[in-house]
């Protein structure tokens, strides 16, 4: 199976471990990706233990639950921090059961690679669960669709990508998600050459210059859409508008 | 006394019955203090006269203590009968020989003299009367009666009576000073009850021991005929008196005197100086009056003593005495100044606390300021505790609290029968119901107790408001705080709902999509690969409609990121929306959790209904965190004319804005756009410290 052989990096299974303070839902996805053929080397329910887990086990990604004990807020992120200060070889993956743009920005910025984030509900497509896996234990970035979504329509007017076409707005979405121009042309049924065209209009009409590496583009990009959010960005908008 | 001071008044009565006529031999009388002064004709200013004195003196009146003074109580209606009865046929008498030595003067000296007397006479028995009504006063108030009474008696010498025989000059002579004797402890007392210390006492009883005892002595030393008199005039002497014995005694008798001016004039300006708090001026005016009258006597012993050494001429000693009068006239108008201060003070105290009443920090103000101690405070009795007049907590039992150091604590009641019930409780003893309101005052207070029981009873007539008033303050309080714990408490049962379906419901659903996804991996089949899909999406639906009434409970990004993200995460996705985030927010700042809460569903309830209602192209949001508050602005270009409506949305964040004391405006005329203003003032806890940090 695709799903199966997708889970394997190149020293065999993919080696995770789970944060989450739910105990059903650790156990339901622990068996999940265990299905798929990951390894899953352990689950804990706190953030010290999740420390302890990764220095023990030095897992390939860490898959971590945002809301967590004691305040229930964003333990989860502050730990992604943590991890990627003390365990940089450990990619982090975090799971959010809403979506919640403030962090992004910051988390970006500390954390060049080895970082995902998405919205729980991605639990019910294996596939999109394996493929932000993969990406994140292969040093890349995997930021959920409906994050940048997220982050195109908060964009005000006068707005920079309405200079863009829709095509060309589809496929900086898919790049603000890390994924390269080949999975775009596989996703979009299209051929990569296409998507590059696509690719470099959206930039030169974004005035965003970036070379092919994947991870630089997307923080790039991501960084670009982000700046909507950005008081300066804002008030700049509001007195052209 | 009053009168210019000089020997026994023979010469001049005796000048009058000469000028009129009568057969009665003229004596000249040689001046018992001037020996050597031959008794030549009588000249029309008459020289030195002295006059005897006598009064007993009567210790009791200022050691024991006076029967209805410090005992709080108020003299009944027979005391007061006795006390009418008593003072007014002696005021009566003793106002007849000064009315008779007015109404047949010598000469012109002797009308103005005599005139004085009278005056003085009166004033001091006005002023004795007023005094009178306080009881804390009542033994300053008759000592002064009884020196008016004295000053009659002592101007028996200048009536016709003391020529025709008997003994009337002799006891007008004797009782010359008495009336300083019984001016002397008023002096040294007011405003006090009674004099403060043991040498005063001692030395008023030196005085009145020498003012009228050695007197009496030097009366009965003397006899009218050593001058070569023999008239009518009857004159009690001790048997082998001399001239010389009488001159000798004399000059003991002013050198007591003389000793006895230094010591009062040490304790005069000693009173001076320690006059302090609201007893400083009415202490500095007897003083000052004690003062006076101690420099008088001065002046009199003084010319005596250089006269008797023939320093000075007898022309010259008259000149001083005029001095020494006016010296002496200070004492009776001082005291009536002082006794009609305090009776005008305490009808404008209570107009002024009547003025007040109602509103208890301005009766505060207007008792410190009257009683002249900035500390002053009044405690109230709400519930179990004593709050003071902003509603502090001053005490946590029923039990009224321990003076401060230094002061002490006064009960009012308004229940009071008597208007007694001031005193009640300075001895610390609290009326049976135990106090409506206490007063912590200074206790040097104490030193014009008069000012001070009559201020507490002024206040007492209008305790009741401000006690209704403290009350109705704590209780409006009570319930503004009740009703934004209220608010808040439902905000925490919000905010555990949200966290009980995020750990409960959506956790469970979020695993059946795990189990699904596995399914779907393990189904070999083409058609229940589309069954599962399908579970799959109405899987989905529900997590989405659970995320939103999550969300609607309240915000989980709320909790997370502040107001800020909060409402950017409710208007995401909104192209005609406006977020102006103004200095505090923009540097990150949080509100407390209720205040941030309630501003977030304001936002939330204000962009649904200008998205529902408004017919809305622009909505603009403004929010900022300056002065501890938090100030927001929602405000759309819609169709406007919204109301609030009892039950409505708005309606009732309105109420959960008031509840945390903030303020909720609507502005929305018709065709005019609808603008929202709320201010919301963050003095609680800011919110978890957890919460900070990612924006």
């Amino acid at each position: 199976m695709t799903a199966t052989t997708s889970a394997l990096n190149d020293d065999g299974p993919l080696r995770v471990v789970l944060a989450d303070d739910s105990g059903i839902f650790r156990e339901g996805l622990r068996l999940l990706l265990e299905s798929a053929g990951v390894m899953v080397l352990d689950d804990v329910d706190n953030v010290p233990r999740l420390m302890s887990c990764v220095a023990r086990h030095r897992p390939d990604v860490a898959i971590v639950d945002v809301r967590m004990p004691p305040s229930h807020t964003d333990e989860g992120v502050q730990a992604a921090l943590a991890l990627h200060r003390d365990a940089p070889e450990t990619g982090v993956l975090l799971l959010s059961t809403y979506v919640e743009t403030s962090w992004v920005s910051r988390l970006l910025e500390e954390c060049p690679g080895r970082f995902g984030y998405l919205l729980k509900d991605r639990v019910d497509d294996i596939q999109a669960l394996l493929d932000a896996l993969g990406r994140v234990a292969a040093g890349g970035l995997a930021v959920d669709p409906e994050v940048v979504q997220l982050l195109l329509t908060a964009h005000r007017t006068p707005d920079p990508l309405s200079r863009l076409t829709d095509r060309e707005r589809d496929v900086l979405a898919l790049v603000a998600q890390g994924r390269s121009n080949t999975g775009i042309a596989s996703h979009l049924h299209v051929s990569p050459k296409t998507v590059e065209t696509y690719v470099a209009g959206a930039f030169r009409a974004l005035d965003l210059h970036i070379d092919q590496d994947d991870n630089r583009r997307v923080r790039a990009t991501l960084a670009f859409l982000n700046a909507g959010n950005s008081p300066a960005h804002r008030r700049a908008s509001k007195t052209q508008g | 006394m009053f009168r210019r001071l000089g020997g026994p008044n023979v010469e001049g009565r005796w000048a009058r019955f000469k000028d009129s006529g009568e057969t009665r031999p003229v004596t000249e009388v040689a001046l018992p203090g001037g020996s050597s002064e031959t008794s030549g004709a009588v000249t029309p200013a008459p020289a030195r006269r002295v006059r005897p004195v006598h009064q007993v003196r009567r210790p009791s009146l200022w050691t024991r203590p006076v029967a209805w003074g410090h005992t709080g109580s108020v003299p009944n209606s027979a005391r007061r009968r006795f006390l009418a009865t008593a003072l007014v046929p002696l005021i009566g008498l003793a106002l007849v020989p000064s009315v008779l030595a007015v109404q047949h003067p010598v000469n012109a000296l002797d009308v103005a003299s005599s005139g004085a007397d009278l005056v003085v006479q009166i004033v001091l028995t006005i002023t004795g009367l007023l005094l009178l009504r306080d009881h804390e006063h009542r033994r300053s108030g008759l000592l002064l009666v009884l020196a008016g009474a004295a000053i009659g008696i002592a101007d028996l010498a200048w009536t016709d009576l003391a020529l025709t025989g008997g003994w009337w000059l002799q006891v007008g002579w004797w009782t010359h000073w008495s009336a300083v004797v019984f001016l002397l402890p008023v002096l040294l007392a007011y405003p006090g009850a009674r004099m403060a210390r043991r040498n005063h006492e001692a030395l008023v009883g030196l005085m009145a021991l020498v003012l009228l005892g050695w007197r009496g002595v030097e009366a009965l030393l003397f006899h009218p005929a050593f001058t070569g008199y023999d008239g009518p005039i009857r004159w009690v002497s001790l048997p082998g008196t001399s001239l010389e014995l009488y001159g000798s005694a004399r000059m003991v008798g002013v050198a007591l005197v003389g000793g006895l001016c230094v010591w009062l004039a040490v304790a005069m300006i000693q009173r001076w100086r320690r006059a302090r708090s609201i007893a400083r001026w009415p202490t500095r005016m007897t003083a000052g009056i004690g003062i006076a009258l101690t420099m008088a006597l001065a002046v009199r012993v003084g010319t005596e003593y250089a006269l008797e050494r023939g320093w000075v001429t007898p022309a010259w000693a008259d000149t001083v005495d005029v001095f020494q009068q006016l010296l002496l006239a200070a004492a009776p108008i001082g005291l009536l100044i002082l006794a009609l201060r305090t009776a005008v003070r305490r009808g404008a105290v209570l107009e002024r606390l009547f003025r007040a009443a109602g509103d208890p920090v301005a009766v505060e103000q207007l008792l410190r300021k009257e009683l002249d101690d900035p500390q002053l405070r009044l405690l109230y009795p709400v519930g179990s505790f004593w709050l003071d007049g902003q509603g502090a907590i001053v005490g946590e039992t029923p039990d009224p609290p321990p003076p401060r150091p230094g002061r002490m604590l006064c009960g009012l009641c308004s229940r009071g029968d008597n208007g007694s019930s001031a005193e009640q409780a300075t001895d610390a003893s609290t009326p049976p119901d135990g106090p409506n309101v206490l007063v912590d005052v200074d206790e040097q207070a104490q030193l014009d107790p008069v000012r001070l029981r009559t201020t507490l009873t002024a206040t007492e007539m209008v305790l009741e408001n401000i006690r209704l008033a403290v009350e109705r303050d704590a209780n409006a309080a009570e319930v503004a705080t009740s009703r934004t714990r209220i608010v808040e408490a439902g905000m925490a049962q919000r905010r555990q709902l949200e966290r009980d379906l995020h750990d409960g419901a959506q956790q469970h659903l979020l695993t059946v999509a795990t189990t699904l996804s596995r399914a779907r991996m393990a189904a070999e089949q083409q058609q229940m690969r589309a069954t599962l899909d399908q579970a799959r999406t109405q899987l989905t639906t529900a997590l989405a409609e659970l995320r939103n009434l999550a969300r609607g409970i309240h915000p989980a990004g709320l909790s997370q990121g502040g107001l800020v993200t909060g409402v950017r995460g409710l208007v995401s996705g909104d192209q005609d929306l406006l977020i102006d985030v103004g200095p505090g927010l923009d540097a990150g700042a949080r509100a407390p959790e209720a205040v941030e809460t309630a501003a977030y569903f304001v936002v939330a309830e204000a962009v649904t209904n200008a998205r529902k209602h408004a017919d809305t192209v622009h909505v603009a949001i403004s929010m900022a965190l300056r002065d501890s508050q938090l100030q927001l602005v929602v405000a759309d270009t819609g169709v406007g004319g919204a109301r609030l409506c009892p039950g409505g949305g708005l309606a009732g964040l309105a109420d959960r804005v008031v509840a945390l004391g903030g303020t909720f405006a609507l502005h929305s005329p018709v065709g005019g756009g609808t603008t929202v203003t709320v201010v919301l003032p963050c003095t609680g806890a800011p919110a978890p410290k957890g919460a900070r940090g990612l924006t």
